[in-house]
């Protein structure tokens, strides 16, 4: 999926505050490419996310998903849309501590109404090498394995797009590198478009494309 | 949407065995089970008593009309199912030689009376036995009044107009007459088949017919229905409750108090409930956030967990619903043999109660409470601050209010009750809202000072203030629920004791002459029978009232028509009786003449009012005086009473008898026969079965209220434990959190003490507050019960407050105590 991001901007008023979170950022991703974002902290690239997601709503400026603006759809549009085509990885995992792995694999096919829900939940979990963990809790896994387990949820749609922020940042630089590894692994098997922010140089490096925000603003890389 | 009931079972199925939903459930089911069990007892403990009152009216139901009731109510009732025995009765003279008294004349049918039975001896004074038989043809059976005043004995003949009846048993007991009958005649008891005999039933005469019905209730229900209708003037039902004034009352605060037990249990499931609900909405913040960012839309989400809560609901009503029954067939059971009642089967209303309750709890609370979920942006995957936008309080909690509402006056039952606790529990709520915001707020600002354990507590509290306050509220209304029903239980066990007290009168002495008053005492405290008084008794008719002219057929009131037929009792002394209650006016100085005393209920019946001026016939003698007070009495006290009392020189020179009354015992029954033998002209009236009876029925309904007022204390109880696991997972972070950052166990549990004693003594002095006025309101307004405030109530209110909080909150975090830190701070 390619998606074009035009003079996207972001405004919130604190009080009596004016914060320009995001201004005037464009940058086009093609279909199947793998960009990162970097910046440093509070420079906007969870915003910028959230927005390529749908999750919040710009101040300004669109974001295109092969070509049609995702805010032209209502925000049960952007649901549906995120549900058929968008895969997300967190730096604080969100795995559902009341469920196991397999479970929390399941959930968004669920969602999708998909009948083979466990079929592929489970062959997810072999891929990231976790059958042995299906039936244990977040709670009894350690930070890899749980982002591990995450990256199975997220790719268990097939998502033409896979947004990721920090995926790596709670992780220690082994396995952070193992979950990087696997991410590409799965991302160039199912060929989505892969969005990554990260302080990481190293999983930086593994994509395609690098995009630096400053203070809101878009740097050269 | 196809599929989502699946993913909504599922969901439910997987947040089962996460343990999400086990309080809730529990929560919910609980309080479901005690609403119901509660219910379902007191439905049959109801039925019960009812059932067991009856016999005292002798059947269920009874048509009362002034003229032969028609045939066909009999016939439609006998096609119905019913059970069925005409009585009449009526006032005459019964003759026996040279003797004649005035009587309630009375004929059966056999298979009376259809409720309870009659006691009768075979001689005066003799053993008495219950029987299931009536007088036969040319008998008459009557009770010792009558026998004294005719001086017959068992064998002898008497005649009832033109009837020669021979008396065949001394009736001992007949449940319809009650206790009061100083106010009514002796009794004649006569076999329907001589009724014609005795020529005195005729056009014209003052006579009570009565239709006597019993069986089925819902049969009686239809057959009242069906016959209301065609009820002929001089025609109407009465129940236990109309005719038994008493019993009523007796009956009346049961069903009250049971279902002020219900109401309270109906407000400890609501907060139940809540509390369980907004534990599970903190913990679904993060699931819903990220289903949305799944793309699910907002309405799928509602309807997911609305699904999911619905069947949670329906669950727990059902599983409350039979834990509820269980719970009550095992109070049965375990006192069937205390209450000695014979429990009817439970009905089907409370399960329809439970499984509503439940489910209506469930849904009116998590609506407003799923709405802010689904507004939790889906924005919180990335950023963790962002939580459920706070919805105006009172808009959000309107469906939980207007179901708990809803749920009072249903259980109620009574508009008033169920408003006057709800107007109380609103009171208590503001009360702890005040209480925290001026009294703990200010305390925490000074907390500062304090060493590091206290301080702890305290600040935790100002830090979460909502939640603290939410907590007290929860707090509060579970010891207000302890401390109301135990208010109002003490309140009338009181007047219970007062009414029917271990050593009441059961022996009556009447046609004591006046020159045997000094025997008579020297003989009765020579056996070491202290504890009576000897009233003198006048008999006169009341002739005019301040002026006027009575006349019986001028009074509507059927009661007072008889009451102002016959003579009544009056009596002179110089102080007010024990146990009468001046209610208005004031008792005569001494040397007053002319006045007159008159029993409250009396002056209302014939609208006497104070000031007004009374004349008597005694003895064809003019007795005139104003009435300077007004007397409360219980009729039923099983003491000496009198319509009218008049100052001692008043009536001194008027021919009188002396009447007395004390307790004997069962062991020292053979000082009756000695007795009578040495005053052989005194009658004895013997109402040791009534007062037996009325107290057999108090006591079943103590046990019964006993029973239902120990399981609302324990669902108290659990909602006080439910109150303090609301901030488990918090305070489990708050705890390791502490700990790291190098607390030790012991300040810290000095911390949880502190915390858990001063919103302890909170919600205790809040409770205690609202009990004792809702206590003091309730027995005036509902209960009808003379209230004595109870100072013991501040220091079970602040004391058990205190234990109960400190205890239970200390045991639920002992856990988290002694968990390391690190387990605590990661759990999720
Ligand atoms: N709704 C909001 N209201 C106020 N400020 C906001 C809001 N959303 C974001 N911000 C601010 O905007 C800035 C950018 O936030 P953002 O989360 O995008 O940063 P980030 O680049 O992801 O930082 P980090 O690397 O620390 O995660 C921060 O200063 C943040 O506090
Ligand atoms: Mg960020």
């Amino acid at each position: 999926m390619r998606i074009d991001i035009e003079h996207l901007g972001k405004t919130v008023h604190v009080g009596e505050n004016r914060l320009d979170i995001l201004s005037d950022v464009s940058f086009s991703v093609n279909s199947g490419e793998t960009v990162a974002i970097l910046g440093s902290s509070g420079s906007g690239k969870s915003t910028l996310l959230g927005l390529i997601a749908g999750l919040d709503v710009p101040s300004t400026g669109c974001v295109r998903l092969d070509g049609d603006d995702l805010f032209a759809l209502d925000e049960d549009g952007r649901a549906a849309l995120r549900a058929r085509s968008m895969g997300f990885v967190f730096q604080s995992f969100q795995l559902l501590p009341g469920l196991t792995a397999l479970e929390n694999v399941m959930l968004p096919l669920e969602l999708a109404g998909r009948g083979d829900a466990e079929q592929i939940a489970r062959v997810q979990l072999q891929r990231v090498g976790l059958t042995a963990r299906a039936r244990h809790r977040p709670t009894q896994l350690s930070g890899g394995e749980q982002q591990r387990v995450a990256l199975a949820r997220a790719f268990a749609v097939a998502p033409r797009v896979l947004l990721a922020d920090e995926p790596t940042g709670n992780l220690d630089a082994r396995t952070g590198a193992q979950v990087i590894e696997l991410m590409f692994e799965l991302n160039r098997a199912q060929g989505a478009t892969l969005i990554v922010v990260t302080h990481d140089v190293a999983l930086a490096g593994h994509c395609a494309r690098r995009l630096r925000l400053e203070g809101g603003r878009l740097a050269a890389a | 949407m196809f599929g989502n009931g699946n993913l909504a079972w599922r969901m439910l199925v997987r947040d089962w065995r996460a343990g999400e939903l086990r309080l809730l459930l529990l929560a919910v089911a609980l309080a479901v089970a005690s609403l119901t069990a509660v219910r379902f007892f007191a439905d049959r403990v109801e039925l019960g008593l009812t059932r067991e009152a009856n016999t005292l009216l002798a059947a269920d139901l009874v048509l009362v009309s002034d003229h032969p009731v028609d045939a066909t109510f009999a016939a439609e009732a006998r096609a119905r199912g019913l059970e069925v025995s005409v009585t009449t009765a009526f006032l005459s003279m019964v003759l026996a030689g040279e003797e004649n008294a005035l009587a309630g004349i009375k004929s059966v049918q056999p298979g009376y009376p259809l409720r309870g039975s009659l006691r009768v001896a075979s001689e005066l004074y003799g053993v008495d036995a219950p029987t299931r038989s009536t007088p036969a043809p040319g008998e008459a059976w009557i009770d010792a009044r009558l026998a004294g005043a005719l001086g017959v004995a068992v064998g002898d003949h008497v005649e009832v107009g033109d009837a020669r009846l021979r008396v065949t048993a001394i009736l001992t007991f007949e449940g319809e007459r009650g206790g009061n009958f100083m106010a009514l005649a002796p009794r004649l008891m006569l076999n329907e088949i001589d009724l014609a005999r005795t020529g005195l039933v005729q056009e014209g005469s003052r006579v009570i017919h009565r239709l006597l019905l019993a069986g089925d209730a819902a049969a009686l229900n239809r057959f009242r229905a069906w016959a209301q209708a065609r009820l002929a003037r001089g025609e109407r039902f009465e129940d236990v409750r109309a005719a038994r004034p008493e019993l009523r009352q007796v009956l009346d605060r049961a069903q009250r108090y049971l279902g002020l037990a219900a109401l309270l249990n109906v407000l400890l499931a609501a907060a139940a409930t809540q509390i369980a609900l907004r534990r599970y909405v903190q913990r679904h913040l993060d699931p819903f956030a990220l289903l949305r960012c799944f793309g699910a839309s907002r309405r799928r989400l509602l309807d997911l967990y609305f699904a999911q809560l619905g069947a949670l609901g329906l669950a727990a009503g059902a599983l409350g619903t039979s834990l509820g029954w269980a719970a009550q067939q095992g109070m049965t059971r375990l006192l069937g043999d205390t209450l000695r009642l014979s429990l009817p089967p439970p009905g089907w209303t409370p399960v329809l109660l439970g499984v509503v309750t439940g489910l209506a709890l469930v849904l009116a609370f998590s609506l407003p409470t799923l709405v802010r979920l689904a507004r939790v942006p889906a924005l919180r995957v990335l950023r963790r601050d962002l939580g459920p936008p706070r919805a105006g309080a009172l808009l959000a909690h309107g469906a939980g209010v207007a179901v708990v509402a809803g749920l009072l006056f249903w259980q109620a039952g009574d508009a008033r009750l169920g408003g006057i606790v709800a107007a109380g529990v609103l009171a208590l709520l503001l009360s702890a809202v005040l209480a925290i915001r001026l009294l703990l707020w200010p305390l925490t600002a000074w907390a500062r000072r304090l060493s590091p354990g206290p301080r702890l507590g305290l600040l935790n509290l100002r830090r979460h203030g909502w939640e603290t306050t939410l907590q007290a509220m929860a707090l509060s209304l579970g010891l207000l629920a302890l401390l109301l029903l135990t208010l109002v239980r003490g309140d009338w066990f009181e007047s219970w004791r007062a009414q029917a007290p271990p050593g009441t009168p059961n022996l009556f002495l009447i046609n004591i002459q006046p020159w045997q008053v000094q025997a008579l005492d020297t003989h009765l405290r020579a056996r070491s029978i202290d504890d009576f008084m000897l009233y003198p008794m006048v008999r006169g008719r009341l002739t005019h009232i301040s002026g006027r002219v009575v006349d019986p057929a001028a009074f509507d009131d059927d009661r007072a028509r008889r009451l102002t037929e016959r003579e009544f009792n009056l009596s002179a002394l110089a102080q007010p009786p024990a146990h009468n209650e001046i209610i208005a006016g004031a008792w005569w100085r001494p040397g007053e003449t002319g006045v007159f005393s008159v029993e409250a209920g009396l002056a209302r019946t014939l609208g006497i009012a104070l000031g007004d001026e009374l004349r008597f016939d005694i003895g064809g003698l003019p007795f005139s005086g104003r009435v300077t007070s007004l007397r409360k009495l219980e009729w039923d006290s099983f003491r000496v009473n009198f319509f009218v009392i008049a100052p001692v020189d008043m009536l001194a020179d008027v021919p009188r008898s002396y009447v007395t009354s004390f307790h004997l015992p069962a062991s020292r029954r053979a000082l009756l026969g000695e007795l009578v033998a040495a005053f052989p002209n005194v009658t004895a009236i013997d109402v040791e079965q009534v007062v037996a009876e009325l107290r057999t029925l108090m006591d079943r309904v103590a046990g019964a209220v006993q029973v239902i007022f120990v399981f609302s204390l324990a669902v108290g109880v659990l909602v006080l434990l439910a109150a303090l696991h609301t901030r488990r997972d918090e305070r489990a972070r708050e705890i390791g959190l502490w700990r790291a950052l190098g607390a030790s166990r012991r300040v810290v549990a000095i911390a949880l003490a502190s915390e858990f004693a001063v919103l302890g003594l909170l919600a205790g002095a809040v409770a205690a507050g609202v009990a004792s006025l809702l206590a003091w309101v309730l027995a005036q307004r509902v209960f009808d019960l003379a209230h004595a405030p109870n100072p013991w109530i501040w220091l079970a209110g602040l004391g058990g407050g205190l234990a109960l909080v400190l205890a239970a909150g200390l045991l639920a975090s002992r856990e988290l105590l002694r968990a390391p830190p690190l387990r605590s701070l990661n759990r999720e």
